[in-house]
């Protein structure tokens, strides 16, 4: 039995529907209950439903074999797991944004705000700029409007929350989609199976 | 109920029956102060598996640090050269940071190390004791092998720059194809040699299956010389029975400033992460300035835990209770008795809450008499 980690949501039903169209079906999903837990033995899958950010945790502790997890998911918190296949589904980028009418100021230390600190620090490190970090959970496009930050760093996808914020993206440096990873020890136990599933994917995207 | 092998923890047995096989092929115990010095871990980095290490100073002034891991100070410390060599084992704790939590752990280790002349006698040796070791926590366990000269000397015909190179490996490590072949096209390789690489990633599993597809994407002597080692070694596997317990693995790639060659991990099915890996290290032994070659490996005891076990149905098989003015010595008597009979006895007033119990007696004045129909 091969437990999958989907995450909840419209990036979920996308993966769960490119996993069906290849073999790897679950009618009861489609059942409306609060279930989180969906499993289909002839076909030796078990769906489980969790919250993205908490997909590869699920698959770095084994309570999921297999889980597909967005890219910025991954250089946040580096999992110690395999990174199998690009779904290229849930594309987006991982930009840098500011009021419209910015210019930084290299004179001094600029203030960032995020929900993604590591890949901050990392993005900054690399220019050797320093920076301050301002940690948000939710709505991020708010802070450069009320000067809580310089800058922001998210994802985006049509630009149109930039846009409507009165905002405009100074820098686009990571591609983002959704990506297939496996535990380490279930990738040795299962591997078989794993990677009939990739094989049979890695045809259709 | 005796105390038997069986109902100790699984990190309990192992211990037990390691040191047992170890001891048995002539390895020693060493043991080691909780200490070394800092300058060892600032100046090997790269060797440990994080860079955080818990500091203090001394009384004496010098900056110490709690161990974050053993084969460095058994690596300074030893005496041992080519001609002589040296066979340690070690069960010890080590105090890493944990990612997770963002506090320091505690992580009980045991392993072995063998330094001197290392030939392929040794390999094979040091390969079935980490079979072995992995065996004595579950009989669903796989080493995972691979020799890293075949991906370095793939690496000899590229000419990439370090960043390059730490890249494309970080890639292989997470068997990345994708980010791979971005890596490839930034490092300017050829489509040839960007198709060697993404097969080295997907390269693993049965090691006769494995090795003769890595055969056909040997470029080079290097490359070839390493297959080849890899073939010798399975062959003495096999005799020894444990060749289905061997997968191969190119993408265990260890940090080239340390390690060379044979490289493992071990894995339990059931314990999310490896439980054991190692080595050879000649590389850094060269580096410390020793005439020696290396290799060894560690068992991670703390992932065991994960490993389920089943609770017994009760904490003890009898309780004894007793009242105000009995005869002690004749209490103790009972309880002698009871335990004799191979029983878990508590003598009590009153008993505890939650304590799971098989049988009841009330000891009184007239002796010892069990208390039926009560759990």
């Amino acid at each position: 039995m091969l437990n999958i980690a989907l995450p909840k949501g419209r990036l979920g039903d996308k993966v769960y529907n490119l996993l069906a169209s290849v073999g790897y079906d679950c009618k009861s999903i489609y059942d409306d209950n609060r279930k989180l837990v969906f499993e289909n033995e002839e076909l030796g899958v078990r769906y489980l439903l969790v919250k993205p950010s908490d997909v590869a945790i699920y698959v770095e502790h084994n309570a999921a074999d297999i889980g597909i997890v967005g890219k910025d998911i991954l250089l946040e918190y580096e999992p110690d797991v395999y990174e199998l296949l690009d779904l290229k589904l849930g594309k987006c980028r991982m930009a840098v944004a500011a009021k419209s009418d910015y210019v930084e100021d290299q004179n001094r230390t600029l203030r960032v705000a995020t929900k993604f600190v590591n890949i901050a620090k990392e993005h900054y490190a690399g220019m050797n700029r320093d920076i301050d970090i301002i940690k948000l959970n939710g709505s991020v496009e708010l802070a450069p409007i009320l000067g809580l930050a310089d800058v922001i760093i998210d994802l985006v996808e049509s630009g149109n929350t930039i846009r409507e914020n009165n905002l405009k993206v100074v820098d686009e440096f990571k591609q983002i989609s959704a990506r297939l990873i496996a535990n380490k020890s279930s990738y040795v136990f299962k591997k078989e199976e794993i990677s009939q599933m990739v094989d049979s994917l890695r045809i259709v995207v | 109920m005796k105390l038997q092998i069986e109902s100790l923890r699984p990190e309990e047995r192992v211990t037990l029956q390691l040191r047992g096989l170890y001891e048995a092929y002539g390895y020693k115990k060493y043991r080691m102060s909780r200490f070394e010095e800092y300058s060892l871990y600032a100046a090997n980095k790269k060797f440990l598996a994080g860079e955080n290490v818990i500091t203090f100073t001394d009384l004496d002034g010098r900056l110490l640090a709690l161990k974050p891991d053993v084969t460095l100070s058994i690596a300074k410390n030893t005496k041992a050269n080519r001609e002589n060599r040296e066979k340690p084992y070690y069960i010890e704790n080590v105090y890493r940071e944990s990612k997770e939590s963002h506090t320091y752990k505690e992580i009980n280790q045991m392993g072995l190390e063998v330094i001197g002349n290392v030939d392929r006698y040794t390999i094979i040796e040091v390969l079935s004791l980490a079979e072995r070791s992995l065996n004595a926590i579950s009989a669903q366990s796989i080493l995972s092998m691979s020799n890293m000269d075949f991906v370095l000397g793939f690496f000899e015909e590229l000419n990439l720059e370090e960043e390059s190179i730490r890249k494309i490996f970080n890639c292989l490590r997470k068997k990345n194809e994708n980010e791979l072949e971005k890596a490839g096209k930034e490092a300017k390789l050829s489509d040839a040699e960007l198709k060697i690489l993404s097969k080295i990633a997907g390269m693993c599993g049965d090691f006769q299956k494995t090795l003769s597809e890595a055969k056909e994407i040997a470029i080079n002597n290097t490359m070839r010389a390493a297959l080849e080692e890899l073939s010798e070694i399975y062959k003495a596997l096999r005799i020894l029975s444990i060749g289905k317990k061997i997968q191969l693995d190119f993408s265990i790639i260890n940090d080239t400033d340390y390690y060379n060659g044979i490289v493992f991990k071990g894995y339990v099915a059931g314990i999310p992460r490896s439980v054991l890996a190692g080595g050879e290290y000649s590389v850094m032994m060269e580096k410390m300035g020793r005439d020696a070659d290396a290799i060894g490996f560690a068992l991670y005891l703390n992932e065991l835990q994960s490993l389920s076990t089943t609770r017994p149905l009760y904490d003890v098989e009898a309780i004894v209770l007793y009242g105000e003015e009995i005869d002690c010595g004749k209490l103790a008597l009972s309880v002698r008795k009871l335990k004799n009979e191979g029983n878990r006895v508590i003598a009590l007033k009153k008993i505890t809450e939650g304590l799971r119990y098989e049988k009841l007696y009330r000891f009184s004045q007239e002796g010892l008499k069990e208390v039926t129909g009560q759990c």
